[in-house]
This record gives C-alpha cells, structure tokens and sequence, in this order.
C-alpha cells in the first residue's frame, strides 16, 4: 500500500522535477538544432561568399546568373545591393552601380515625360540605359576585360527599386502580355485598369497606337470613352488625325522609339 | 557657316541670356546638315493636342526645335510662305506623310510671339517672323562689346552697313554675320529704348550713335 501509493507532496515535487529535467533537455535540445541550423547558415553564407568571389566576373558579366545570386542573397537575407558596407557592397559595388543605374533610369524617365506622359516601357529603359553605361557594345576584339556587359530587365527593376527612398513615385506595372513599364509623375494615380492594360498592348502589337474600330463592337462608346480619356488626360496618349484615311488614330508615345541616352555619370 | 565665328565675342559679355544654354540644343554639330529629334517622326505631333497639359508640351516641343534650327541654319528671318512650304523639312515629314497645316502654324506663330521667341516684323501683317534664337539683349551687348573692343570711344558712329559688315580684330567675321538689316534695326531699336544708342536717319541712311561708358 505504501509502495503503491506515495503521500501526495513527495509526489507533487518528483513529477515537478521530472517535467523540468524535460524541460531541461527539450531546451538543450533546440538549442543544439539552432546552433546546427546557425553553423548551416553560416556554413552556407561562406561558401556562397566564396563563391561570389570566386564567379565574381560572371556575375557580374551575366544578367541571368547574377539574377539567381540576387535571389539567393535575398532568401538568405542578405541584400548586396543595399547594404553599403558589407563584403557584398566591397566585392560588387552593388550598391553604387545599381544607384547609378537608377539616377539614369530617372534621368532618361524625367527627360522623356514631355512625350510620353512618365509612361517608359522597361525594355526601352534597358536600351538606354545599357548605352549610357557603354554596355552591350560589340567589344569581342578587344581583351577580355572589357568584354561586353548586359543588363537585364532585372537589373532595371532593382536600379528603379534604389529610386524609392526619393518617392518620386517611380512605379512599375505589368500589362496582361507581360510587358513592364516604368510609370512616374502621377500619371495615373490610381494605376492602369485592366482596359487601359489591354489598350497598351494593343497598341504595342500594332505599332504604337490603337483605334476606336479597334474595340468597335467589343467596347461600347463609354467604356471606350472612360479608358481612353484618362489616358488622354496623363499625357500617355496622344491623338493623331493626319492619318489618309481620317480616323484618329490614338498613339501611345512611350512605344515609340528609344529616347537619347542621357550623359553616363560616373 | 563659320561653326565657332561668335564664340569670343559671346565670351566678352554674360551667355546666360542665349536661349538654348540652359539646355544642350538638339542638334549636336555646329555645322552640316540639322539632326531631327526622334518625336520629329512621331505622327501625333503634327495634330494639335486636345488635352491642355499636353498641348503645352507639344507647343514647347515645336518651340524648342524651331529655335534650334533657327540656331543652326542661322535663320533671323523666316517668311511664312517658307514655312508653310512644302519643301519646309521642319513642319513636315514625308517619311511618317504628316505635315502641320495652317491653322496648326498660326498656333504655334502665335505662341513663339507670346513668349518672346519671335517677333512679327511688321505687326499688321503677319508675313515675316524675326527668330529670336539669341534673344535681341543678347545681340545688342555683342554688338556693344565689339565696338568697345575696335576703340571706338563714347559717340562713335556707324552705318547700319558698316556694322553688318564688321569683323572682328582678327579678320574673322563678327557674330552676327548675316544678319539682315531689319533685324539689326530691330536690336538697335531696343538699345535706343534702354538709353544706350540713338538711330539716326541721314538721308535715308540708317546710322547709330553708341553712347558707351569708356571703360
């Protein structure tokens, strides 16, 4: 009897000291994951350090790949482009080369507003911007040290991302078939809706510009009025009647051709 | 076209009052033929715009260029027949078929006047616009800063024609070479307004009297 049944305040404390000696090692037990899951980190940290030293010029080199190193550095929390001082920004100037990129993307967005109400297509920005750099140049007879350099659309979403702290309002939107564009200035506050989108890229298949008969019996007069008239209104639209057969044509100037470069900065 | 005649009597006084030194103008040489901006074959700029904000644009677009290629052909005279011509590369673009008709002109005329970019040479009609591509202050200290330079002392006198034919000490020719005597009158006219010179009429020969401080 007394073997089976222990008095009650003995009891309490051993069961109390059992549950705090498996509090005890479930604790040291995490513990030791984290410190693993630490090493891991910092384990993969070196050899992605390593790395970026050792592949340092194809990174640098080749859009595609330094696309998936950025990718890489974000899911490890690890920013090379943002941090100024860090191995990152020591090894790749990350951060002062995407910052100029930026300062050219706002430069060639501010200069080319008058026409085409802030409204740039991204890949248009990367021809500008990629010769402003003296980029993309045919350089192949030359050393290899001034092979040619490409940007990617990638590189120009990062380089607008560095806008951000002037809040200027530096934007990007996608239309349905996937084009990027830059939008700045407020053009369209509220951003594109879907019509409008679907009124972008029809006037990229067809060459800059669109046409009432375009939506003739898909659109009715007032939908077509809403969409077109705030576009009108921003600037990004400009309407053309010298066309031979006298119909108005609408034109989105952004399409239409590639801007000046501005001046490199250095 | 001497690319860089004006260069050292533009250094004698402020530049600052040249229209396009605020901005680079379009065309990058000096000299050979004008380079179109990219909008030149952009259709829509050849309609007038609807909307208001953008039409400013436009009417700056048009303003600027027609200033710069004032600027390199040296144009100081444009008849309106030239302009509306259709051999006008300027208005119109053959590759794109769009031209600027009348009524987009008359638009644009009357906003190059309303800035004080151009000037009808006879306000009663409206045949001949003066380009102020360098604005006429800018013209007249030239003018001023060269006749200082020759020595000429406070109550030197000139001929229109001897100024139009003027040349620097060096034998290059003077800044305003090809300027027609309309304009020049027009420049002189204006430093007779501020004081600084006196038109006379000998005559029928038009001749100016320079009160300059020596300095």
């Amino acid at each position: 009897m007394l073997n089976r049944w222990r008095p009650g305040v003995a009891g309490l404390q051993s069961r109390q000291r059992t549950q705090e000696r498996y509090a005890e090692v479930s604790e040291a037990y995490l513990k030791e994951q984290y410190a693993a899951l630490e090493r891991q980190f910092a384990t993969f940290r070196t050899s992605l350090e390593k790395f970026a030293g050792t592949h340092r010029e194809r990174i640098q080199r080749d859009p595609e790949l330094r696309a998936h190193f950025h990718v890489m550095c974000a899911n490890l929390g690890v920013e090379p482009y943002v941090s100024r001082r860090t191995f990152w920004s020591e090894l790749f100037g990350f951060g002062e080369w995407y910052a100029r990129l930026g300062l050219l993307v706002a430069q060639t967005a501010i200069a080319t507003r008058s026409i085409n109400g802030g409204l740039i297509p991204l890949s248009t920005l990367q021809r500008v911007v990629t010769r402003a750099m003296g980029y993309g140049v045919d350089r192949s007879q030359s050393a290899s040290a001034s092979a040619p350099l490409h940007l990617s659309e990638d590189d120009i979403t990062r380089a607008v991302r560095t806008l951000a702290p002037l809040k200027a309002g530096f934007r990007i939107v996608q239309s349905g078939d996937g084009d990027k564009f830059l939008m700045h200035g407020g053009a369209l506050d509220a951003g594109f809706s879907a019509d409008q989108l679907a009124l972008l890229d029809r006037a990229r298949e067809q060459g800059g510009y669109v046409r009432r008969e375009d939506w003739a019996n898909a659109w009715p007069d007032v939908r077509w009025e809403r969409c077109i008239r705030a576009l009108l209104d921003a600037g990004i639209v400009w309407v053309d009647d010298g066309h031979a057969d006298r119909k108005r044509c609408y034109w989105v100037l952004g399409l239409l051709g590639t801007p000046p470069a501005p001046a490199a900065v250095s | 076209m001497p690319p860089s005649s004006s260069r050292t009597a533009l250094d004698a006084n402020s530049q600052s009052s040249v229209p396009t030194a605020a901005s680079p103008p379009l065309s990058t040489s000096s000299s050979g033929t004008f380079r179109f901006p990219s909008w030149h074959a952009y259709p829509p700029l050849y309609t007038i715009q609807l909307c208001a904000r953008t039409r400013e644009r436009q009417l700056y677009l048009w303003r600027r260029l027609a200033l710069d290629y004032c600027a390199h052909y040296r144009i100081f005279c444009w008849e309106r027949s030239d302009m509306l011509g259709a051999e006008c590369e300027l208005f119109c673009n053959r590759t794109i078929h769009r031209r600027l008709n009348e009524e987009a002109m008359c638009l644009l005329w009357r906003d190059w006047v309303q800035r004080g970019d151009a000037a009808w040479a006879r306000n009663d009609r409206h045949d001949t616009l003066l380009m102020f591509w360098r604005s006429l202050r800018t013209w007249a200290d030239e003018i001023r800063a060269h006749v200082r330079r020759c020595g000429q002392a406070a109550g030197g006198i000139y001929t229109l024609q001897e100024l139009l034919k003027a040349v620097e000490v060096d034998g290059r020719p003077v800044g305003w070479h090809g300027m027609p005597p309309l304009f020049l009158q027009r420049v002189l006219e204006g430093l007779q307004a501020d004081g600084q010179a006196v038109l006379l009429d000998a005559h029928g020969t038009l001749g100016v009297k320079f009160s300059i401080d020596p300095r």
